[in-house]
């Protein structure tokens, strides 16, 4: 039986924790194994606070992965955001030596390191360091200039980079389970994988991943990225919300929320303005104006949007994108959140999930799982990018591709 | 045809919102501002100011003001109205600073309480001070409150009513009235803060909101200036076919207009009718044609009609008059068929009396305390003491009418108490000479929510003979009180004599030494309403967890008994003076450390790192920063 590869992604969320195991057939379809969630705790705005209580969480999260997936999880793909993460563009040039007239796969990585001398602070580390476009002696738009003629190069970079030690407590994080991370990803970047076409990336296109307590975005256009970063306000947010002003338990405003809530101003009829929360042994019982709920939640979605499009607008991605706001993470299903957005961009705005998959269809369905799957998206893409050159490393890939996809599959034995 | 545009037609607003503000002093004005904030009725910044800082904490308002950081330290005024005075005063700098630039101030407190009484009076004269137009908002205690609130309340009021330019009073008992029956303490509650949020609303939206026959605060001034700051008001909000007629009715059956009965005949009305889009002339019209049958046609009348899209299907009229006279103050509180305010008045005297002897005694100006005045200072304390398991039920069972019924009943004791206060009137010593008369009824005159009962007899019978018309039940109770009313001038005459000189103009609380203070505290507030308090303080002053152990303890004894153990309470109650363990003395002990303000709402973000953007903590409820972006 023909086996693709398999990779599994983490996502160390805000809200919940999750674990999802695909595998890429060599036709190149993704199709999910298994999922594995477990709700969150010790993690706020999407970077962990309570490391004992976040490695609890993400181990019931893994076990279930296993589970379900007939997978033995070894090496794992990980999402990180926060606010720390920031983004830029910068461009470098280089000149080629005199007497070289064609360029070669090392004038590439002379130029990247040219343009990775960026100025930011000390204590961050690269996250990414994504080609745009490349420039040959002025010609725009070459993709691979590999074995082009020209005398000087230049690269367009979208560069991602976070403080090294709070990426670096999301990698613990995930070690002491322990589990081998082989690379960490910014979220929203490994959700446009699954969320953006080809054709969207190329029309240009914003992701919006609105979740527990971060919400990332990233926009496409001409194919390649041209912004991203992170805004650490999302869902939990409109939850503490509803719980300050209507001065009812968390628990409570969360259920609220995602029962009644919607973001856009109610206008229903009189007889179904009031909510009742029922109350229990530790919690009285509220009746809630739907019209100070609804207000309550808009006020906050739209800030948030705000301050996204801000961000988005300042970066200049938003002139080139024909196809609109992509929304996805869970807080994309709170009612009414389209036309908030829609509101502040000016554009199309659609709700979407991780759609380039196959398998589970309950999962990529969901648009919570959207950045773990596009995790397993991006792996992928990585090993295609990147195929192993020497025999060593050819031998080490292998090791390890096979230790990744040791199948516990019980009819076998 | 030129189509009419109403955006066009609509004229600058004169007074922005920025320059603007709802202040809410105390618990209750903290309600208000909440149930404003909640309702998003205005929009104008709204400022919560207290010394609780417990509810200072938990308020929704976006702007918050501790009173007293050094003085109560966080606690509250503990219903002492110059511990609420002195906070105020301590954070002067603050609330100036939050007055700079405001044109228009309003203002909402629940009278009674400590920060309420003490600390409203002077924000409202330093509002007034920096040049603002000072709208007051003031709540009356439940009689059931007890007598000591009451009083404290009317002072306040009368404190209020000289620093703002517009007083409206909400009577809590006559709030009973807005509640249907079978409706919880809460909605009752949430019913009275809501017609303060209103009348505040709509008295901001005939100050900032355009109109098309526009009423400003001119015509506001012109309608209240020519007498005291006090009066009338009624709001009403109603959409659907009879709208016009229902708006109104729902005006005039305001607990404070009563049907119109209220409204000073020979003054002016202030009726502005606000309406969204499909308002019509017609129904503008037959609306003013209601009013004028309500007030009769000699009226002057104020007229202004404005649209607001916020209100959609709905219209709303609100009419605003003075209160010309005393005379028609009396008129009102009779009219209003208040049974309890009428108590209340006949209660006051009383209280008043007794606290003409209380500050005589304490001011040393008077030789001897005269054994007469303390015991019946003990009965007073006795007399509301009974009251209170009586309303329990009344709590409880929180219907409207049960309500009444109940303040009926806790009328008849008190009728039976007042019985006893006639049986011990000897032992007072009542100087009633002409001249001392005369002079008590120029002082009252000072005080307008009393000169009602210090005017002259005659209108007095003649208000009573209307209430007998409209309440033949309570007609003996009526008459009594007038019996009252007539004793009355010859007691306060004793009050004339001993604290005549300090008299002009200055709160009563002023006039108090701070002996008297310490006493009153002493002697009531500090051992029901802070026995824990008491015992935290000094657990080795014996004497001290007594007297508070005699406070709290439910009065079961007969007058008689009390009488002849008040005089050793007393002494007690003095005795302690020294020691005394009230909240300010508290925070000069240094016992309890400084609460600190919790100025973020950013509820389970509070611990973590603050997400700050643009010197805005985003951690805060969007909602609450009121970053108006609809």
């Amino acid at each position: 039986m023909a086996r693709g590869k398999i990779y599994v992604g983490v996502e160390i969320g805000t809200s919940k924790m999750c674990v999802v195991v695909g595998e890429v057939n060599p036709d190149e379809n993704i199709k999910i194994l298994g999922v594995g969630q477990a709700p969150s705790r010790g993690v706020r705005k999407g970077e962990i606070c309570d490391f004992e209580t976040a490695k609890t969480c993400l181990h019931d999260a893994l076990v279930r992965a296993e589970d379900r997936s007939d997978v033995m999880v070894r090496n794992v793909m990980l999402s990180v955001t926060g606010s720390h993460v920031a983004s830029l563009n910068n461009r470098g040039s280089y000149l080629l030596p005199e007497g070289q007239d064609e360029l070669t796969e090392e004038d590439l990585d002379e130029v990247e390191s040219i343009v990775r001398e960026v100025d930011m602070p000390q204590q961050n580390v690269f996250l990414h360091s994504i080609i745009r476009h490349y420039y040959v002696d002025g010609q725009e738009g070459v993709v691979n200039p590999v074995g082009m003629m020209g005398s000087k190069l230049e690269a367009d970079y979208h560069i991602i980079h976070g403080v090294r030690s709070r990426i670096q407590n999301s990698i613990r994080c995930v070690r002491e389970i322990p589990l081998e991370v082989s690379d960490a990803v910014f979220a929203p970047i490994a959700a446009a994988q699954v969320v953006l076409g080809r054709d969207a990336k190329i029309s240009g296109a914003l992701v919006i991943d609105i979740g527990g307590g971060t919400s990332d975005y990233v926009a496409y256009a001409d194919g390649v990225v041209s912004a991203s970063g992170c805004v650490a306000i999302g869902g939990d947010h409109i939850s503490n919300d509803l719980s300050v002003v209507l001065n009812i338990p968390l628990r409570e405003a969360e259920k609220l929320k995602v029962r009644e809530g919607s973001a856009e101003f109610y206008d229903g009829p009189e007889d179904q303005r009031i909510v009742r929360l029922e109350g229990d042994n530790t919690f009285g019982g509220i009746d809630v104006d739907r019209v100070v709920l609804n207000e309550v939640i808009h006020m906050r979605v739209r800030e948030i949007m705000e301050h996204v499009y801000s961000e988005v607008a300042a970066s200049g991605a938003l002139e080139r994108n024909a196809g609109g706001v992509y929304l996805t993470g869970g807080s994309s299903l709170l009612r009414g959140i389209d036309t908030v957005v829609e509101d502040v961009f000016g554009m199309p705005v659609r709700r979407t999930n991780a759609v380039f998959v196959s398998g589970l269809n309950a999962t990529f369905e969901n648009p919570q799982y959207a950045t773990a799957i596009g995790l397993i998206h991006y792996a992928h893409m990585l090993d295609q990018e990147a195929p192993a050159t020497g025999p060593i490393a050819l031998f080490k890939n292998c090791i390890t591709g096979m230790l990744n996809g040791v199948r516990c599959v019980l009819g076998l034995f | 045809m030129i189509a009419y545009n109403p955006e066009k037609g609509r004229e600058v607003a004169s007074c922005d919102a920025a320059r603007a503000c709802v202040l809410g002093i105390g618990g209750a004005g903290a309600n208000v501002i909440d149930r404003i904030a909640l309702e998003n009725m205005v929009e104008v910044e709204l400022v919560s100011l207290n010394t609780d800082i417990r509810a200072l904490t938990n308020a929704v308002a976006a702007r918050k003001v501790q009173l007293g950081r050094e003085i109560t330290r966080g606690l509250g005024a503990g219903g002492d109205a110059e511990l609420g005075l002195q906070a105020a005063k301590d954070a002067e700098p603050e609330i100036r600073e939050l007055l700079t630039g405001k044109e228009i101030v309003f203002l909402c407190a629940g009278l009674g309480g400590g920060t309420g009484s003490g600390a409203a009076p002077l924000v409202a004269g330093l509002a007034r001070e920096m040049g603002a137009f000072v709208v007051a908002f003031a709540t009356m205690p439940f009689s059931f409150e007890g007598r000591r609130r009451v009083e404290q309340a009317k002072q306040a009021l009368a404190d209020l009513e000289r620093s703002s330019d517009m007083l409206v009073v909400f009577e809590n008992d006559a709030m009973g009235k807005l509640v249907v029956s079978k409706a919880g303490v809460q909605e009752a509650f949430a019913a009275a803060d809501h017609l303060v949020g209103q009348s505040i609303r709509a008295v901001t939206a005939l100050a900032l909101q355009p109109g098309f026959i526009r009423i400003g605060m001119d015509d506001l001034k012109a309608v209240l200036g020519n007498t005291n700051a006090r009066c009338l008001f009624g709001h009403g909000l109603a959409q659907g076919k009879n709208r016009a007629q229902e708006a109104l009715k729902r005006a005039m059956k305001s607990p404070l207009l009563d049907g119109g009965k209220a409204i000073d005949r020979s003054g002016s009305v202030l009726a502005h009718v606000m309406g969204g889009p499909s308002m019509t002339l017609y129904e503008v019209e037959l609306l003013m044609a209601e009013l004028v049958k309500c007030t009769g046609s000699d009226i002057r009348i104020l007229f202004g009609v404005g649209a607001d899209k916020k209100l959609g299907e709905h219209m709303s009229v609100t009419v605003i008059s003075s209160i010309a006279s005393a005379g028609q103050v009396f008129l009102k509180e009779e009219a209003g068929a208040k049974v309890v305010l009428e108590q209340e008045a006949a209660r006051d005297d009383a209280v008043d009396c007794v606290r003409a002897e209380e500050s005589s005694a304490c001011l040393g100006e008077s030789d001897d305390p005269e054994p007469g005045s303390f015991t019946e200072d003990e009965m007073e304390d006795e007399d509301s003491a009974p009251e209170q398991p009586l309303l329990v039920p009344g709590e409880e069972g929180n219907t409207g009418e049960q309500f009444e019924m109940d303040l009926l009943c806790d009328q008849s004791l008190q009728g039976a108490a007042d019985e006893t206060d006639r049986g011990i009137e000897p032992l007072v010593d009542v100087s009633s000479d002409a001249q001392s008369v005369e002079r008590a009824d120029e002082e009252l005159r000072q005080e307008p929510s009393e000169s009602m009962d210090g005017d002259d007899p005659t209108g007095a019978e003649e208000q009573a003979g209307v209430l007998m018309q409209l309440l033949p039940k309570v007609f003996g109770r009526s008459k009594r009180k007038r019996k009252e009313v007539a004793r009355e001038p010859g007691e306060s005459g004793d009050m004339d004599e001993s604290a005549a000189s300090a008299e002009d103009g200055e709160s009563e609380y002023q006039r108090q030494s701070p002996l008297a203070a310490t006493e009153q505290i002493a002697g009531e507030e500090n051992g029901e309403n802070y026995p824990v308090i008491a015992a935290l303080e000094d657990v080795s002053s014996e004497q001290e967890i007594e007297v508070s152990a005699e406070a709290t303890r439910p009065v079961m004894a007969t007058v008689s008994q009390q009488q002849n153990k008040g005089p050793d309470a007393e002494g007690d109650s003095v005795g302690c003076n020294e020691e005394m363990p009230g909240p300010g003395r508290l925070a000069e002990s240094g016992l309890q450390g400084a609460l600190a303000l919790d100025e973020g709402k950013a509820g389970r973000f509070v611990k973590g790192e603050p997400t700050i953007v643009d010197g805005e903590d985003l951690d805060v409820p969007t909602f609450l920063r009121r970053k108006s972006v609809r």
